[in-house]
């Protein structure tokens, strides 16, 4: 069995579908997004992970433990760590008596506690207001001060619900470098995000979700399953003869001008490009460069959730 | 393990007492809870004497109003803040199990409001015994039962305003009501209507514990046993029934 597992996990809330047939494999170490729009249904995936929310059907494990068996709960708790979509902190207590707080309730030795939360807070940048109640706090800080507080007891995995939303650009790149840094310290790690480039930055594998999993895989792998490869010729002038020579061709799959280039699927750019190139030039062309298309996560996101939908 | 659990218990049940105790919620009720001490000082500031009839008569009329606002104000913060603040979602999810996370609120509630409602009692029977000049050791009895009184008053009303405070929104108005118009009509009804009150059960405590004054006057049928026994078993029921609810609902993260 994989580290965190999901079998046929499905979520409701009367009429609304939330989750359905959601299956997850994530292995340990794995820095894991779970990639979708909103509404997709990340929040409640991890709601019931984190054993907040009862699956409607199906079953879930994290190391061994079954989500939702009561014995196994505490078990589940004390190797996890989450941040959920709203922080909760007692905001009358200081960073640090948050922190406390937690850890205590984990059984962090004093001695382990103490040094952990101030090395914790000076990660963070705020150990010097370690003793302001939280709030006083911005939302960002805040939002780091959870994060922190999913770690106090040092749990393998980590259930982050977007902890970049609501940081700075500068926290936010702390934050995934820090991502970056559990992951290569052997943390698990499982990321609800709609930001794409985040995803494609600390992940080593990606679920994209829109109530089902649309597809999972490291980012070169998805590219490679769901995007043809393609050309872009840039000419001097991409006129309407061009298309139609092109779109002539019978091995080219599909043509379309993008900012005066011209974009062309087909499934062996190697044996194809040279017909090309001359059919451009017959219909009166002037090519000045031929590339291959760079194909990012972006493309393959939008396209997955176009086909859902 | 038994370490680990203690801790949780002291952390938690430590917050909480330290919540009820000074917080600005907490400074109401002990503004209330004094109330036996600005009376009976005052009593005696103005030069009379509070014998043992009339430290029974003035401590019983207050007794009902204390303990209801104390088990009211702390008893049904206990989850509501919680849920108001959106910090229950993460606790119930983090190192402590569900059925500890009730039951440690609710020790903690226990010792902090018990000392709130008690300290000022005690205090105020030496001031009485005092101005009499009657040994304090006399009609300790009569200590011993407002004491008694308070031990189950404040369980069985924190349980109740525990309960309420987990299940309804407005728990301080429903508090309120039940508090100062079931609790104060029941009580005074024929039959075995008063059965179905809190006070009643307190009364009859006070009536088996003290043989003469006000206390002693109480028309029950009740012996001491069952005069603790049943409010202890509302109190343990509501606890329960608190944790059935926190393990079934499902806790909104913006609830
Ligand atoms: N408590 C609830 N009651 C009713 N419907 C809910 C509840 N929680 C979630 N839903 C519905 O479930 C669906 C998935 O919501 P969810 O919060 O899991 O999405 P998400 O992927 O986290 O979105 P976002 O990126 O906006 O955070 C939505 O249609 C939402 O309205
Ligand atoms: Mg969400």
């Amino acid at each position: 069995m994989e580290f965190i597992e999901t079998v046929d996990l499905k979520r409701t809330f009367g009429d609304i579908v939330a989750v359905e047939d959601l299956n997850l494999r994530i292995r340990e170490g794995e820095v894991f997004a779970f990639l979708g729009p909103n509404g997709a249904g990340k929040t409640t995936t991890v709601r019931m992970l984190t054993t907040l929310i009862h699956p409607t059907s199906g079953k879930a494990y994290i190391g061994g433990n079954e989500v939702g068996r009561e014995p196994d709960s505490m078990n589940i708790r004390a190797m996890t760590g989450f941040l959920p979509e709203a922080p909760g902190l007692y905001e009358r207590l200081s960073a640090a008596r948050n922190l406390d707080f937690y850890g205590r309730l984990y059984g962090v030795p004093e001695s382990r506690r103490k040094a952990r939360i101030e090395e914790l807070l000076k990660w963070i940048g705020l150990w010097k207001r370690r003793d302001s109640p939280v709030a006083t706090f911005s939302k960002g800080m805040r939002q780091k001060i959870a994060i922190v507080r999913a770690m106090v007891h040092d749990p393998q995995i980590l259930f982050l619900d977007e902890p970049t939303a609501g940081l700075d650009p500068s926290a936010a790149k702390t934050v995934r470098d820090f991502l970056v840094d559990l992951g290569s310290m052997g943390k698990t790690i499982f990321l609800n995000t709609h930001n794409l480039s985040e995803a494609e930055r600390v992940s080593t594998r990606i679920g994209v979700v829109s109530t089902q999993l649309l597809a999972q895989g490291t980012p070169k792998e998805l590219a490679a399953r769901y995007l043809k490869p393609a050309s872009v010729f840039r000419l001097r002038e991409a006129t309407e003869d061009v298309v139609q020579a092109v779109d002539a061709l019978d091995f080219v799959e599909e043509v379309h001008v993008e900012d005066g280039e011209l974009h062309v699927s087909l499934e062996d750019p190697q044996k194809g490009n040279p017909a090309i190139a001359k059919a451009v030039i017959a219909a009166g062309g002037e090519i000045e460069f031929i590339v291959e298309k760079e194909m990012g996560l972006e493309e393959v996101y939008l396209r997955l959730l176009e086909d859902a939908a | 393990m038994i370490a680990e659990e203690w801790g949780r218990f002291t952390t938690l049940a430590g917050l909480t007492a330290k919540t009820t105790l000074s917080s600005r919620k907490g400074a109401v009720t002990w503004v209330v809870a004094l109330l036996p001490l600005y009376v009976i000082g005052g009593v005696i500031a103005a030069g009379r004497q509070v014998d043992i009839e009339l430290f029974q008569i003035l401590i019983l009329a207050l007794l009902s109003l204390v303990l209801v606002v104390t088990a009211l104000v702390h008893g049904s913060r206990l989850f509501r803040e919680e849920l108001e603040d959106n910090t229950l979602a993460y606790l119930t999810t983090r190192g402590i199990s569900k059925a500890s996370l009730v039951a440690y609120k609710f020790l903690g509630y226990y010792g902090s409001a018990l000392l709130i409602v008690t300290l000022p009692i005690v205090a105020t029977y030496f001031l009485a015994a005092a101005s009499t000049g009657v040994p304090a050791a006399e009609n300790i009895e009569v200590l011993g039962a407002f004491v008694a009184m308070a031990a189950v008053g404040i369980a069985a009303f924190g349980g109740l305003f525990l309960l309420i405070g987990f299940a309804l929104k407005r728990a301080l108005m429903a508090g309120l009501l039940y508090g100062f118009l079931w609790e104060t009509i029941l009580p005074i009804l024929p039959g075995n209507v008063p059965l179905l009150s809190i006070t009643h059960y307190l009364r009859s405590i006070g009536k088996n514990l003290v043989s003469t004054g006000i206390l002693s006057q109480w028309i029950t049928t009740l012996d001491l046993f069952t005069a603790v026994l049943v409010p202890l078993l509302i109190a343990a029921a509501a606890v329960g029934l608190t944790y059935v609810l926190l393990i079934t609902r499902e806790i909104k993260s913006k609830d």
